[in-house]
């Protein structure tokens, strides 16, 4: 950094000293969001995992007709929740083979956070897609939900606060990844290199090749993520266009929003389903969900929502209708082009037009994330612990930031890990009637991490390193075993029943490679660590035979 | 060999403080502006405006970086804000 | 449109070793140290490396259009990219010969492209 003196610092430096800054500031952070962001785009099956009793159900044989089961399922919220501000239903699609149905009421004066939060979890039902009973309630848990909120709402917090830290992250990843790139000198000759035993240099190949082997992911999911929550971060434009009326913003852009007031006066529901066989006709496809606002009042609507099928944009087609009356209102005309272009950006973030290949390549591109966050950590220690080698060699200590860093570094990368198992083993084994079961796994995900991070900071040595990675190859890797010991959907079932327990097989097998590769992690440091004691040990015998020469010649 | 001097730090942090709040509000006026001059349906336009906020944020936090020296860094945001926020007011003043 | 998949895989994967066969890291790799490859070898390889780039960037949007088929590309690449990276360092013959791959692939893809 120049100080308006003499050495002029090129453009590279001060890249590379800003790529520094803002990535080692954010790191650990990111990783906690790149892992759960990762996982969350699996988080629908996660979710099928986490609740077994619900897999029977699922794996039906047959299926009542769509329209049939919208029925059925506004006759159960008719019975419980005649009365809600919103009704949900999700019909039976790729990803979920289930008919669920949810409500929501108004929040009441005096409500805590966790009493309403609590309310919603209650607040839902699940219908077998054979029969169109009810199924029996599953056990109480968030599944993959809570990986999902996590990645951007934190927890133990209000969304506002989680969204603003995790937007300042975000932005600050931005920037490490433009100015990672301006500093790269050799992004093309170093393309596809990688040198592995050579200390330093391999941590940056490393680093380097899941960093820009993958970059239009990166680049893209970190700017989408930013776009997410865009108007939130910078509300300037709409306090220019629209002064202080933000719904009329999001009406505008948001094309799918709910623009309904209630009348406050009672009409009830009609029939929805000529509503679904006329979106069905127009669409050529049934509805995925249907959502009902203001039921059973003069003012209710009902919309029915598909998926937008081969396009990015996340702004799915609907059709909407007066609930009152069943005359349809409105469906959603083609955006404008700069909407339906902010609509894939968006899009983009959550992928939900994935196939299961694709779906796949972002998984997989979402790990690479995750190493070039994990790498680049792991590189700046190697760095600075250079600078206290003949210190250390003397006896001495290496530096406050060093070890802060390295117990960091277990803490999340060895012990983040550790918490995503325990929170899938605490579904397993936590009895599922516990009251507020899904409080419980989230607690359990938290002091698992607490449990790694205080204990990296006690001492964080190579032995904790070996330690907190094989207890994640063992808890990962042990899921498909302990899936087998408390359910019946394990992997000699579930690899050769139907597609939806397809799901189920492939967290297990998935949970098991990520188990493997830690475990790799875990045998490939005490292999290097042997090295370098045989190595010790065989340049101590040299000097004690060179000195018992010495002396014999003497 | 980064000197570990207080001018040195102080410097950086002058710098943060530039790039981060500084560059904030230039951001936040320049996309204001571009908002009001695009000429195209509301919500299109706060929409290309609000994209385009990320991207020239960073390039602001870059340029405070690279830029030779914090001083340098500090006159450029000031007046640059300064100057697109006359503009921003004095367009605020005519609608 | 799996295969059309897995060719477009395939002609990422042959493009990137063939570019990489005159890099001058990857060259001295196989050939000896201080080895440089001449300019028409360059010329000629990067001319067919950037060529199954974009056929495997046709396959893509001919298995799933325009608008999701870029999107697949680019894990196509990323794949081909690390999978090259990793047989370039433990076994570089192997991934020079890889490159051939690139043949068939070709012949499937505009084959299947043609006949949609």
């Amino acid at each position: 950094m120049k100080q308006g003196v003499v050495v002029k610092q090129g453009l590279r430096q001060s890249m590379s000293w800003v790529h520094t800054w803002a990535g080692l500031l954010v790191c650990w952070l990111l990783l906690l969001v790149f892992m759960a962001g990762t996982a969350a785009y699996y988080r629908h099956e996660i979710t099928f995992w986490m609740k077994p009793e619900l897999h029977q159900a699922a794996n039906a044989p047959t299926r009542i007709a769509t329209v049939d089961a919208a029925a059925l399922a506004v006759r159960g919220l008719q019975q419980r929740a005649p009365d809600a501000s919103g009704w949900l239903i999700e019909l039976p699609h790729e990803r979920n083979p289930l008919i669920t149905a949810s409500w929501t009421n108004p929040p009441k004066k005096g409500m805590s956070r966790e009493e309403r939060r609590n309310a919603l979890r209650q607040q839902n039902f699940v219908l077998d897609p054979m029969t169109g009973l009810e199924t029996a309630a599953p056990r109480d848990s968030r599944g993959g939900e809570f990986l999902y909120r996590l990645h951007f709402d934190l927890y133990y917090m209000s969304a506002l606060w989680g969204r603003w830290i995790i937007g300042i992250a975000a932005m600050s990843m931005l920037v490490a990844i433009i100015s990672g790139v301006i500093t790269h000198k050799r992004i093309f000759k170093d393309f596809f290199t990688f040198r592995p035993k050579k200390g330093q240099r391999s941590w940056l190949d490393a680093h380097n090749a899941t960093a820009v082997l993958a970059l239009p992911f990166h680049l893209m999911i970190t700017y989408t993520g930013l776009v997410t929550l865009m108007f939130m971060y910078m509300p300037s434009p709409t306090k220019a266009l629209y002064g202080d009326d933000q719904n009329t913003m999001f009406g505008e852009v948001f094309l799918n929003a709910d623009r309904s007031q209630p009348a406050r006066v009672a009409a009830p529901l009609v029939d929805i389903r000529p509503m679904l066989q006329q979106a069905e006709r127009a669409w050529g496809q049934a509805p995925t969900r249907i959502v009902v606002s203001h039921p059973n009042d003069a003012g209710a609507q009902v919309q029915l929502v598909r998926p937008s099928g081969q396009q990015l944009s996340n702004i799915e087609p609907s059709m909407t209708f007066n609930g009152a009356s069943g005359a349809l209102i409105a469906s959603t005309d083609a955006p404008s082009t700069t909407l339906a272009a902010r609509g894939a950006i968006y899009g983009l973030h959550v992928a939900h037009f994935a196939d299961p290949l694709l779906r796949a390549l972002f998984f997989i591109c979402g790990l690479a994330g995750c190493a070039m966050v994990a790498t680049g950590a792991l590189l700046w220690g190697v760095k600075e612990r250079q600078k206290y080698a003949k210190i250390v060699a003397r006896g001495g200590k290496v530096g406050f930031g060093v070890r802060l860093v390295d117990a960091l570094n277990i803490g999340a990368i060895a012990g983040l890990p550790v918490a995503f198992a325990v929170y899938f083993w605490s579904n397993r084994l936590l009895p599922p009637d516990a009251a507020a079961r899904s409080n419980l796994e989230a607690n359990c995900f938290f002091a698992a991490w607490a449990a790694c991070a205080i204990l990296a900071q006690i001492r964080p040595t190579r032995g904790m390193w070996r330690f907190q990675l094989t207890l994640g190859a063992l808890l990962l890797g042990g899921l498909p075993l302990l899936n087998a010991f408390t359910t019946d959907t394990h992997l000699g079932v579930t690899l050769f029943a139907g597609p939806a327990l397809r799901a189920v097989a492939g967290f297990d097998l998935v949970t098991l490679a990520l188990g493997l590769l830690l475990g790799w992690a875990a045998w490939w440091l005490g292999r290097t660590s042997r090295k370098q004691a045989a190595a010790g040990a065989r340049s101590a015998r040299g000097a004690a035979a060179a000195s018992s020469t010495a002396q014999e010649a003497a | 060999m980064t000197p570990t001097t207080w001018r040195y730090r102080g410097a950086v942090a002058s710098r943060a403080v530039a790039a981060i709040g500084g560059g904030y509000v230039l951001t936040s006026i320049a996309i204001a502006l571009i908002a009001l001059a695009l000429p195209l349906p509301r919500a299109d336009a706060v929409s290309i405006a609000t994209l385009l906020s990320f991207v020239i944020y960073t390039c602001a936090i870059l340029w405070v970086f690279a830029t030779s020296s914090a001083t340098r860094a500090w006159v450029g945001i000031a007046a640059s804000s300064i100057a697109l926020g006359a503009v921003l007011w004095l367009a605020g003043r005519m609608a | 449109m799996s295969i059309l998949i897995l060719s477009g895989l395939a002609l990422a994967f042959s493009g990137f070793a063939t570019n990489s066969i005159v890099m001058d890291r990857h060259y001295a790799d196989i050939h000896g140290r201080g080895a440089e490859p001449g300019p028409a070898l360059k010329r000629r390889m990067r001319l067919l490396g950037w060529l199954g780039l974009a056929l495997s960037f046709a396959a893509c949007i001919g298995a799933s259009g325009w608008h999701i088929g870029p999107v697949l590309w680019c894990g196509l690449l990323s794949i081909a990219a690390w999978a090259l990276t990793l047989l370039l360092q433990y076994a570089p013959r192997k991934a020079i010969q890889g490159a051939w791959i690139g043949i068939p692939a070709a012949l499937t893809a505009i084959a299947l492209l043609i006949g949609r």
